[in-house]
């Protein structure tokens, strides 16, 4: 899950190698925070969150496949 | 970053010509817009402006794409087969299709898993420099839905004929949405509009006087 989101968010930014991701993990939850260049903020983004909602949308179809929820966190 | 590169000459054809030896590769992996047709002017006088041509490498962008999609699938666990269709009916949309036992997990519920890798894979598609956009079809997921929708439309059109009032579909996203207006839109019995808000927007089939 976390390759994924890490792979999602490098395809959408200018600067993939500021890229990180740190994961929380619990029992039934996963916290993904995600952390990119501060320029790069906006892309992930996207014009009304919509970026932001797709990334969403796919790692969750990836924790479904775990039985798990995950919750994705956009840090600057 | 982006492979697209803008040339000039007397014609067009010297124009692609130009920037083709220039990208040292053929006609057939780039995509060409013409910004100014070259010619002679009289409207002035004679004033011999030359023509101006954008052009940018197709394959490129598609590769990455069907690369980028490639991963998401493997990192979902999924066997997807990806093929990118020949389609030259639409200068704009490049189609690409996948195929494999277990993608309803790529498609998602209403197909938002589909519409968010389509997204994505937009965005990557925009960012090596082509203007075409990339349709992602899973299964014929978006064909059977599409036939799903027109018949639907068309059903529901009848019902308000009908009834005479008007009748509401349940909520769509746009996609779905532009499907029902384009099916009715040669029904000249009745007119199709949207309301409400994302997401539970919701097209109204209405009879006309």
């Amino acid at each position: 899950m976390k390759e994924l989101l890490e792979l999602l968010a490098k395809a959408v930014v200018d600067e993939p190698d500021e890229v990180r991701v740190s994961v929380v993990e619990g029992e039934k939850s996963i916290i993904l925070q995600l952390h990119v260049a501060p320029d790069d903020i906006g892309k992930v983004i996207g014009k009304q969150g919509r970026i932001a909602k797709a990334i969403r949308t796919i790692v969750k179809a990836s924790a479904v496949k775990e039985g798990k929820r995950a919750i994705v966190e956009i840090i600057g | 970053m982006a492979k697209a590169i803008e040339t000039e000459g007397n014609t067009v054809d010297e124009a692609v010509e130009a920037a083709l030896s220039k990208l040292g590769v053929d006609r057939k992996s780039v995509e060409v817009e013409v910004i100014k047709e070259g010619g002679v002017s009289f409207a002035g006088g004679l004033d011999q402006s030359r023509a101006m041509v954008r052009v940018s490498l197709i394959e490129e962008g598609i590769k990455r794409v069907v690369g980028l999609v490639k991963n998401i699938i493997d990192s979902l666990g999924v066997q997807g087969n990806i093929r990118v269709l020949d389609d030259e009916s639409s200068a704009k949309i490049k189609k690409i299709n996948v195929d494999g036992p277990d993608v309803g997990l790529l498609i998602g519920r209403r197909g938002e898993t589909l519409a968010a890798i389509q997204a994505i894979a937009n965005i990557v598609m925009r960012k090596s420099g082509t203007n075409k956009k990339l349709e992602i079809d899973i299964e014929n997921y978006r064909e059977r839905r599409a036939e799903r929708l027109k018949e639907m439309a068309k059903q529901a059109a009848e019902r308000a004929l009908r009834l005479r009032r008007p009748v509401l579909l349940g909520p769509m996203n746009a996609y779905e949405r532009r499907v029902v207006h384009v099916a009715l839109q040669d029904n000249n019995q009745v007119f199709t509009m949207s309301e409400g808000e994302e997401p539970g927007r919701q097209v109204r089939i209405t009879p006309k006087q």
